[in-house]
């Protein structure tokens, strides 16, 4: 897959470099509107990540311009501004999708994957690693074709590091992630733990094969 | 002390010691015009009787329906030279007409008859009585002294009260004065110099707050979005070096901590930026919402958060407490409160929520009361602060309730309590 990244800030535009290339994407950069534009009108791309704020104009003519030619390109608005005119403008537009900064590269990644799947098989957004599928949109997890009925807690912490596979998640990310911005003073995450536990203890008994490790005690890896 | 007590209050003072200084003179005036008076009308009454004797006319009855008396005596030649010839004396004299003791003027005269005999005429009429006149003249002055009194005090507030009506509007003014908030110009005040000095300073004074204000929040808003990116780079590095292979516990360790550090500062920032935001009125869309249920919800969830704690939450919902408000702000209002109590009550402890239309609270454990001064002020913290807190919880949650017509309140009575009532 080719992926476009239009991004003005040089360290943001190299981490999400990194990051994408980690994950075997092909990864190009501009780093202006006018280059943007050239770049898109002379290559195809797969996905382009679109920031709004760009020396030389606006994120938004660019979508304009790639939804009026007609390439099937994926674009995902990446963009500083967090307010709601930004996002609904972007997606009327025909955002795919619209990501505010700071963002997590973990999460970028896992948009891009999404938004691919998406429009590579239409109807069928599930995430599947080995014989665990996840939809996220109907809170249904299957292993090997057989319902797994999971709490509310224990869905979303699955939904995440299914999203992360094979990254080191801090505990107090995914309780921040899971519970909500409620968490962030807490000192101990027995909470999580205990979900997690039955998580464990509901995936094998189903006989999934993922396993969440934990790593060092302060973090999860699913693998 | 208002101006006006102020006022009547330096009147009354002052008019007391000018109406009893006046009291004493009108007294003393008074008296010595009676006593000269009645002075001359003896003399001539001595000269009179004198005349009579010396000539041998049949002196004058006593009994004349007038209570003058006299009486004349002899006395020795070296007697009547030791005293002076003419003297006066204020005295009781028992007057037998009424048979009673009665105040009397007494003029004393030394005369020498064609003998060279002396004698002593003695001439008494009685006089006012010092002591009724005394009070009398003090219960009038006293009466005038309250008339004069309150005549003046309704003058002066009538007076003011038309005079100082512009100043009274600029005190509605100052009083109704929310620094940040779309306030009124400061009223016009007339013709009067004075006030129209007075109007004029304030209105720049406001102008000049309100300019401050406005940048110090724009300052903070654009600190804050001009942050937000080196952070998440700096959080995104981060999360780079955490996924190499080749990492050892310590430095991931280290790395996980550090990843914390930056996490804070993000969240931080994040809270700095969303109170300028509110502020700057971009949480309009508002919706009708049940802070009562909400509270529940939220309740169960910090309940399951704080377990570890032995923190749980006895709610009382004895009514729904609708509002309109942005969903957003309402679950931010209400997980601050409820995720600070949960924080700073001590463990094994509970936590009360007490919810009906127009009003809940929220209470929790401890030991002293906190500044209810400062409680809402960002970053105040009552001891050194939990790693983690960015002490903006409460100022937030104060940001929230100015902005979406509710008030809070902080108050104790050996717990915490904390009140959001419907303006």
């Amino acid at each position: 897959m080719k992926i476009l990244i239009v991004e003005d800030e040089a360290s943001l535009q190299e981490l999400m470099t990194l990051a994408l290339k980690k994950e075997g994407y092909v990864v190009e950069n501009a780093s202006d509107y006018g280059s943007a534009v050239e770049k898109l009108s002379v290559y195809n791309y797969d996905c382009v990540l679109l920031d709004i704020m760009l020396p030389g104009g606006s994120g938004f003519d660019i979508l304009e311009y790639v939804r009026s030619s007609d390439k099937k390109v994926n674009v995902i608005i990446i963009s500083a501004k967090d307010s709601i005119d930004d996002k609904v403008r972007g997606l009327e537009l025909g955002a795919d999708d619209y990501l505010a900064k700071p963002f997590h590269m973990a999460e970028l990644v896992a948009r891009m994957r999404s938004v691919a799947r998406r429009s590579r098989n239409d109807g069928d957004f599930a995430y599947r690693i080995g014989n665990v599928a996840l939809e996220p949109d109907s809170n249904r997890v299957t292993v090997d074709g057989r319902d797994l009925p999971l709490l509310k807690k224990e869905f979303d912490i699955l939904a995440y590091l299914m999203q992360r596979r094979g990254h080191l998640v801090d505990k107090a990310v995914l309780a921040e992630a899971v519970w909500g911005d409620h968490v962030d003073q807490s000192d101990n995450f027995q909470f999580v733990y205990a979900q997690m536990k039955n998580l464990r203890r509901k995936l094998a008994e189903a006989g999934a094969d993922i396993e969440i490790k934990s790593v060092y005690g302060f973090g999860y890896k699913l693998t | 002390m208002k101006l006006i007590y102020k006022i009547s209050l330096s009147l009354s003072a002052v008019l007391l010691v000018f109406v009893t200084l006046w009291g004493i003179i009108f007294f003393n005036a008074m008296s010595s015009e009676i006593n000269d008076e009645t002075d001359d009308m003896l003399e001539e009454y001595s000269k009179d009787i004198i005349m009579r004797w010396l000539s041998g006319v049949r002196l004058l009855s006593t009994d004349n329906g007038t209570n003058n008396t006299y009486y004349i005596k002899r006395i020795p030649q070296e007697y009547a030279e030791s005293v002076p010839g003419i003297e006066y004396e204020v005295a009781y004299i028992y007057i037998a007409s009424q048979s009673e003791h009665e105040p009397a003027r007494i003029r004393r005269q030394v005369f020498m008859d064609s003998d060279g005999m002396y004698y002593l005429l003695t001439v008494a009429v009685p006089t006012f009585e010092r002591a009724d006149v005394r009070r009398s003249v003090m219960w009038s002055i006293a009466a005038l002294y309250f008339v004069l009194l309150v005549v003046l005090i309704a003058i002066t507030i009538a007076v003011l009260r038309l005079n100082l009506r512009p100043f009274d509007a600029l005190m509605k003014w100052l009083d109704s004065y929310v620094p940040g908030k779309k306030n009124n110009p400061v009223p016009v005040c007339g013709d009067v110099v004075e006030f129209r000095k007075l109007a004029k300073a304030a209105q720049s004074a406001a102008d000049r707050f309100e300019r401050q204000y406005q940048i110090q929040n724009e300052f903070i808003g654009n600190a804050s979005h001009e942050l937000q990116t080196p952070l998440a780079v700096c959080s995104a590095r981060i999360e780079l070096l955490l996924d190499s292979p080749d990492l050892t516990r310590k430095q991931a360790e280290e790395l996980v901590k550090m990843q914390r550090s930056v996490r804070n500062l993000i969240r931080l920032n994040r809270t700095l930026l969303m109170m300028s935001r509110i502020e700057n009125g971009q949480f309009l869309d508002a919706e009708d919402i049940d802070l009562s249920s909400l509270l529940s919800e939220s309740a169960a969830e910090f309940g399951e958060i704080y377990s570890y704690r032995d923190v749980h939450a006895d709610i009382e919902v004895r009514k729904a407490f609708p509002v309109k408000m942005n969903s957003q702000l309402a679950s931010v209002l209400v997980g601050n409160l409820l995720k600070n109590a949960f924080l700073h009550c001590p463990e094994h402890s509970r936590v009360s929520i007490v919810a009906e239309d127009g009003m809940f609270r929220v209470s929790n454990d401890g030991d002293r009361p906190l500044d209810a001064g400062k409680v809402f002020t960002r970053f105040y913290r009552e001891d050194s602060g939990k790693e983690g807190s960015t002490g903006l919880g409460l100022a937030l949650v104060k940001t929230v309730c100015d902005n979406s017509n509710l008030r809070i309140s902080y108050n104790y009575d050996g717990r915490h309590n904390f009140v959001v009532t419907r303006l």
